[in-house]
């Protein structure tokens, strides 16, 4: 039976992610298999690494019950404070690009934002606002906020001379400018600053979870509930739903950004 | 009518024109030819206001003046019928619009991208946006010399049917001589460092203006005396 060239050409795509991921299996049961005292607890389950086909021994009805509830509470906070991000990154993005001067005043602290680790500014601002949901928010905003605003800034300063023209001819507005060029120009950047934050969005809100030794644990704190524990299975379930949420962040970014800017956007 | 007088302007303390001047008749085509950077651009920029002249002033033009840029400059991301309104605004005359974009050919490709046009087609469709405002001047900065000759020659045609129905002036920018001498009724040579205006050939080929003039031996003589005018303001 001969294959259709679109399954052909599917297949082959998939050839390499298909054995990055065969590398990485072997390699994980080699790792299980190779430590001392792996499976030395009295019913045989992993203490350090559970193989991938035991990976889900020792997750009861109770640790799938709290699993689900971290996953919705980190999910509920990156999804938050990503979406604040969004709109406070991008405004600042147009509010710096609409002066240089407004830029040199407010550059410098958005550095300072970034390049600060997460983990020093958490404990401040649970201090400050509590172990609240808004904290737990506002920690993933200011880890989101900088490659939103920095891309945006980068797609109007990107925008070229001719199509500015084009707008200063028409008689354009000010609104009408930055509603009609500024926006849509800056949208491919934007796009690749989202992806980039959506991913950091997921890692500040379980990061900050840390910290939030109050109220229901998100996934952060659910990972450290289970280190303490003597089975590894659970916290590689934990670590593993983490990444997944991450990957569908990224994915979703992705997507809006196939729907919003590819059909028209030809690098 | 339409005036430019004794326009300087300078780039870092670099003299870019020097007392330029410049009168254009309604319905007048002045094409403009000169080395690379002897300030056509320039000139052509500061005519749509789009550069303050450091002396000198532009009386005469409408506050909106048509231009046609060096690349096609549409923007992506609105579909061809779109582009075709973007310098008529809110004013645009959807009619008009479609007509002028059925007259080059763009009818059957109004809901098309821009990535999906040829180099032609992109060059076609920034002629409409500029004609769809229905400008009395269009400033055109060397807007054909990107296309391939057969383009080329097939958007001079589309320009000068155009220019027929419209009437309006313009202030042509260009390398090539043989599309100064085909287009316009007068062309100036400039000269460089700093760009001034150093000879005005007239061109009294009888419009409607046909292909076959360009095979005519009067305007390759045109033509000729053009190039050596623009190879002593080089020299």
């Amino acid at each position: 039976m001969s294959r259709s060239p679109m399954s052909a050409s599917r297949m082959k795509r998939l050839r390499a992610p298909l054995a990055s991921v065969s590398v990485f299996v072997g390699l994980w049961y080699g790792l299980a298999y190779s430590l001392d005292n792996n499976f030395a607890s009295s019913d045989g389950s992993a203490l350090i690494v559970p193989p991938p086909h035991r990976l889900f021994e020792g997750l009861n009805s109770r640790n799938v019950e709290r699993i689900a509830t971290a996953t919705g509470i980190s999910v509920a906070t990156a999804l938050t404070g990503l979406v604040i991000a969004v709109v406070l990154g991008s405004a600042l993005g147009l509010f710096m690009a609409s002066a240089r001067s407004v830029e040199r005043a407010v550059w410098p602290w958005l550095i300072a934002m970034q390049v600060t680790p997460v983990i020093v500014l958490t404990p401040i601002i649970v201090r400050i606002f509590g172990p609240s949901f808004a904290a737990r928010v506002f920690v993933t905003v200011v880890v989101a906020f900088f490659p939103l605003a920095s891309n945006v800034l980068f797609g109007v300063r990107s925008i070229p001379q001719s199509w500015r023209d084009l707008f200063v001819l028409r008689g354009a507005s000010r609104v009408e400018t930055i509603r009609e060029l500024w926006i849509p120009a800056s949208l491919p950047s934007f796009f690749a600053g989202l992806r980039i934050s959506a991913g950091l969005a997921v890692i500040g809100s379980i990061v900050g979870d840390f910290f939030f030794t109050r109220g229901d644990a998100g996934l952060g704190r659910l990972i450290n509930y289970f280190f303490l524990d003597t089975r590894s299975g659970p916290m590689f379930v934990t670590a593993l739903i983490a990444s997944l949420v991450g990957f569908a962040f990224f994915a979703a970014a992705g997507l809006l950004r196939k729907l919003f800017v590819d059909p028209w956007h030809k690098p | 009518m339409f005036n430019i007088t004794s326009v300087s302007h300078s780039y870092n303390h670099v003299p870019a024109l020097a007392d330029v001047s410049l009168t254009v008749a309604p319905g007048e085509i002045v094409a403009i030819v000169g080395p690379s950077g002897c300030g056509k651009s320039t000139l052509l920029r500061i005519a749509a206001a789009l550069l303050a002249p450091e002396l000198g002033e532009v009386k005469g033009l409408e506050a909106r003046p048509g231009y046609i840029f060096q690349e096609p400059a549409l923007l992506p991301w609105l579909r061809v019928r779109d582009n075709a309104s973007v310098l008529a605004g809110s004013s645009a005359d959807a009619h008009f619009v479609d007509s002028l974009l059925e007259r080059v050919g763009l009818g059957a490709h109004r809901h098309k991208w821009p990535h999906e046009l040829s180099g032609g087609m992109k060059m076609r469709l920034s002629l409409v946006r500029t004609l769809a405002a229905r400008p009395n001047v269009v400033l055109a900065d060397e807007p054909f010399g990107a296309l391939d000759q057969i383009t080329r020659h097939q958007m001079h045609d589309e320009l000068l049917r155009l220019h027929a129905e419209q009437r309006f002036s313009m202030v042509l920018v260009t390398h090539a001589v043989d599309e100064a001498v085909f287009l316009a009724d007068r062309v100036l040579t400039m000269s460089p460092a700093p760009g001034r205006i150093t000879a005005t050939s007239t061109v009294s080929f009888a419009r409607p203006r046909a292909a076959a003039l360009r095979y005519d031996a009067a305007f390759a003589a045109l033509c000729g005396t053009v190039a050596t005018t623009l190879r002593s303001a080089s020299a």
